[in-house]
This record gives C-alpha cells, structure tokens and sequence, in this order.
C-alpha cells in the first residue's frame, strides 16, 4: 500500500505495513473507546473491551471472523452520509439485547423465547435498540472524524434479528464486487453484569483506508 | 500464463454428512460415485446471496453455488469466479456437463435474494435473482421452483438421495419442504 496510486482491483493480497496497522488499530481503539464510555454511562455499567484487531481476509470469512456460521444475533448496521464506502456494524447475541432492554426498561418486558425476528420486538424495544446503536456510531465516528479533520455523520441505523451469515451478506457484496479482500477493524466489548458480549466492526473500503493513512500521515509527519 | 490455484469447491463434509458451503463456494455432488451418494449440500445463513441449485434427475448429479454479487461487469475473479452471478450459473453447467449431466435433463431451482436490512438502499438480493434467471435462460434450463425475496435469511438443504431441497427462514422453527 506504499505506492500512492495503486490500483487496487489486480486483486493482489493487500499487505500494510507494521506501522500502518498500529494506526488503523488506533483508529479502531479511539473510536471504539469513545463509543463504550458512552454506552457506559447510559447503562451505568461497567463495560471491558478488547483491544482491537485488524484482519485482512478474504471476503468469505468475514462472518466466520465474528462468530459461528449459525448463531442468530441483532445487528445494528450504521451507513455514513455521503460516503457510500464505510460501514459499521455493531454485532449482539439475541438474549443480551433483550438483557439490555429489560434493563432500561419497567415496563413492557420482553421475553427472549418469543423473539424469532426483529419485528416480534415492541416498538418501545425498538427504538432503544435502535437509540444504542446509534449513539455508538455516533460518538465512534465522531472520534475518527474529529482525529482525521473529516466529516463522518451516521445516518438512521437498521436493526435485524438474523443469521450472521445473512446479515453480512449485504456488506461483502459491497465490497467484493471487485477485491476478493476485506479490511475489518473490529473490537469486542463485554458487560459482566448483563451477560452482554458485542462486536463492533468497522468496514472501510480499501480506498477510504489509503485515505485515513495518508490524512494521519500528513498530520502527524509519520 | 501461471496457472491459479483454485479452491472454491467443497469437497469435505462434516461429520453430520453436510458439504457446508461459504460465499462463492461451490459443490457438486454424483449420486453414482457411491461415496456422495447420502451428502447434503447446506447453507447457513443466505441473506442476499442467492443459492443456484441446478440437478439432472435422471443421472443423479446435482450442482450448488453461494452467489454473492449480480454482475461481474466483465472483470473476472481468477480465485472466486463463484461470487458473480453470470460466472457462477455458466461454469456449474459446464462442470455438471463434464460430469456427465444431460443439458436436456437439467432443471433449475433458486433459493435466496432477501433484503435484511429493509431500510439501507441493499437492492443487491433482488439483482442476484434477476441475473441468475437470465443466465438460466439463456442456458436455456428450465426454471422449476423458486424462494425468493422476503426480508429474512434462509437455511437451506439440498438432499441428494431424494433431490428434495429444505429451505427455513430465520425464526421459523421448522424447514419447510419444498420439491
């Protein structure tokens, strides 16, 4: 990725450079550690987070990266405005949702048994859940584009109660049209009160990742 | 040239007798070679992708591919031809063909094309199915059964004992039978 107009659809394997990867996974750390504080001080709860990882895979093995083949999870799927090349998706089994639901909420529990699809969810749950996953790309983007001097705007979040597989579909098949490689700065995050485990996975394209490094570069003389 | 190594069959089942198959992977299975003979050809989670299974009946070889984009705009994945839709329908006749498949005999079914994210502009499902069913006709195979669309991920089985495939939408309990 050293050279500056590289082509990438010759499909060649992407490799980064040591130090282009601790960047990326500083990106990765900034904006997902902006993103927990503020989950944090909405639940009130303690939350730990990994450190993030950036994996370089091809394009079939991003659902086997965040989880078994057949797991059904909620995932949270933030586009940007105006830049159709990034997205966030945000990954949790189904029982910590309604974990977080019943939590935040007194009244209208939801019973975990009776979920089968997102829409089985009352419009109350909904719309937390579709709050909380908002506010996290929020505030992760807002961390990358206040370090990048860009403008990174999420826009209205979807919400689905799918296969892992299936709800990465749509992802892949965005950027695979041409590289058989995916970029994935991804972070897990844990709340040992609520039982909850969640991933944060940041999309970028190819482009938009030689982009961020030549903006950091040029910022921080790296 | 140098020749590009490609694996994007499954040729290994796992120990419930399932070839599990990823996006742009493809399997074929030869009910006369006795060793295929009870396989299933499984997928997990088929959201926007669409599952071509294209069989001959009577010669008992059938074929399945996991597609995950509609239009290869003439660029060729030497590694994963199996992700377009126009590559994928084209090369699994041509292998179904060499292994010894009538194109008379041949029939198609299709599974998949969902949208999961009914908010995003994710129009990708819709395409897959249209560009498979093109290229089946233009293959001239005759289209007999279809499940496509919807909202929801499928599960879907190909048995190929009986030919029968299984299709469950996510948070459905049971597989549906459907031919």
């Amino acid at each position: 990725m050293n050279d500056s107009n590289q082509d990438y659809s010759n499909n060649k394997e992407i490799k980064l450079t040591s130090e282009q990867t601790d960047i990326l996974k500083e990106l990765g750390n900034i904006g997902s550690g902006n993103a927990i504080t503020a989950l944090s001080q909405l639940l009130n709860r303690r939350i730990e987070i990994s450190l993030t990882s950036i994996d370089i895979v091809p394009f079939w093995k991003l659902p086997y990266l965040l989880g078994a083949e057949d797991l059904e999870v909620f995932g949270i799927l933030s586009k940007i405005k105006g830049k159709n090349d990034i997205r966030l998706l945000q990954i949790y089994p189904k029982i910590s949702v309604i974990r977080i639901i019943n939590s935040l909420t007194e009244f209208k529990k939801e019973n975990a048994d009776k979920i089968r699809v997102a829409e089985d969810l009352n419009d109350f749950s909904i719309s937390i859940i579709l709050e909380i996953g908002n506010i996290l790309a929020g505030h992760y983007l807002s961390a990358l584009a206040n370090l990048l001097s860009i403008k990174l705007i999420p826009d209205v979040p979807d919400l689905a109660l799918d296969n892992i597989t299936a709800l990465t579909n749509c992802i892949i098949a965005k950027y695979s049209q041409k590289l058989d490689f995916t970029i994935t700065i991804e972070t897990t995050l844990k709340i040992e009160e609520l039982e909850l485990d969640g991933i944060l996975c940041f999309v970028p394209s190819i482009e938009t990742v030689d982009r961020f490094l030549k903006v950091i570069s040029a910022k921080f003389n790296i | 040239m140098d020749e590009v190594k490609r694996n994007d069959r499954i040729y290994q089942a796992n120990d419930r007798g399932e070839l599990l198959l990823p996006v742009a992977h493809y399997a074929i299975i030869n009910s006369n070679n006795k060793f295929s003979s009870k396989l299933k050809i499984v997928i997990y989670g088929l959201g926007s992708c669409v599952a071509p299974i294209i069989y001959d009946k009577k010669l008992k070889i059938a074929g399945m591919s996991h597609v995950l984009v509609p239009n290869s705009r003439k660029r060729e994945s030497e590694v994963y031809p199996h992700k377009y839709a126009d590559h994928s329908v084209r090369l699994l006749v041509e292998e179904l063909l060499n292994h010894g498949a009538r194109k008379e005999n041949l029939v198609a079914i299709i599974v998949g094309g969902a949208k999961i994210f009914r908010h995003q502009d994710c129009e990708v499902g819709a395409r897959n199915v249209k560009i498979v069913k093109n290229e089946l006709k233009k293959l001239n195979i005759k289209l007999i059964k279809e499940d496509t669309g919807g909202f929801r991920g499928r599960i879907i089985e190909f048995n190929s004992y009986n030919f029968s495939v299984s299709v469950k939408m996510t948070g459905n309990p049971y597989f549906k039978g459907m031919f």
